[in-house]
């Protein structure tokens, strides 16, 4: 299965999630961001193994993109592509954190060895 | 450098929407924050995507035309079922092209017609028409073909390519 049909296939779950949850509570306005967040999230997930390592940094990458878009939705409002770059900033982000712990640990061990 | 101008239009695209950040009050220290883990990204990106950034020029009508296609069904579809579900709809019969169209080149004719998607997401007072929409849908696929090797494997990627279509034509529409 290639990466468009994983996200797209994705995306509409997170439509049908989105209206099965809207029957049962109705009255939760935040409801209506669920199919954002799942969109933008699948767009983190597209990345390449290479990127992300294995499904927990997929994890991490999620919850740092729901950070992204909990603070920038409303800015790029109606703009396309507004949550992918918010999911390659996440990536990037997230990738970037990565690699600081990484240094860190290498810096730290050896500081030890010494 | 010139292997790197791919790099370089997606730092400013990210640079672009980081500054966009601050006027939500978002602190400056997160935003120091962001830009220092986006940048060690990014050095790791330069590093490693050293290696030689030809683009293949067979490719590029046939990127543009799916994008273009793309972008326009997106936009007609969003009108009866919002954007979010008609890019999910267009993008996975977008994803059974590669089977249509065997040959080598269209290999990517999946990934164009979802970037193209996302211009089509775009609300209808940014976009009013839907010419601007093929224009500009064409163009995020002008840009997906030559800027492939860059960022290639992160995920956002052909949104931020979308992105970076419809703020030029914004800021063009606004300022000139």
């Amino acid at each position: 299965m290639n990466t468009v049909r994983a996200s797209s296939i994705s995306i509409i779950a997170g439509c049908c999630i989105q209206f099965l949850l809207f029957k049962a509570f109705p009255d939760q306005t935040i409801l209506e961001k669920v199919p954002y967040i799942i969109c933008g999230a699948s767009f983190c997930g597209m990345s390449s193994s290479g990127i992300l390592k294995n499904k927990y940094w997929a994890l991490g990458c999620g919850i740092v993109y729901t950070l992204i878009f909990m603070t920038s939705a409303f800015i790029f409002k109606g703009i396309g592509g507004g949550l992918g770059t918010g999911a390659c900033l996440a990536v990037l982000m997230f990738q970037g954190l990565m690699m600081l712990g990484k240094s860190l640990e290498k810096y730290i061990l050896s500081y030890k060895l010494k | 450098m010139k292997k790197n101008i791919g790099l370089c239009i997606f730092a400013l695209i990210h640079l672009y929407y980081i500054i966009r950040l601050l006027s939500t009050g978002v602190s400056v220290l997160e935003i120091c924050i962001l830009i220092l883990l986006v940048t060690c990204a990014y050095l790791w990106g330069f590093r490693h995507y050293r290696h030689n950034h030809s683009v293949d020029a067979s490719r590029i009508p046939s990127s543009v035309i799916s994008a273009s296609m793309g972008g326009v069904c997106c936009y007609a579809l969003s009108q009866v079922t919002g954007p979010i579900l008609a890019c999910g709809m267009v993008g996975l019969l977008a994803s059974f092209l590669r089977h249509l169209f065997k040959d080598k080149r269209y290999h990517e004719l999946p990934y164009s017609t979802y970037c193209g998607c996302f211009v089509g997401m775009s609300a209808h007072s940014i976009l009013p028409d839907t010419i601007t929409v093929s224009i500009l849908a064409g163009f995020s696929g002008l840009l997906f073909a030559t800027t492939k090797r860059s960022l290639e494997g992160v995920g956002g990627r052909l949104g931020s390519i979308s992105f970076a279509s419809v703020v030029c034509y914004l800021l063009i529409r606004n300022y000139l």
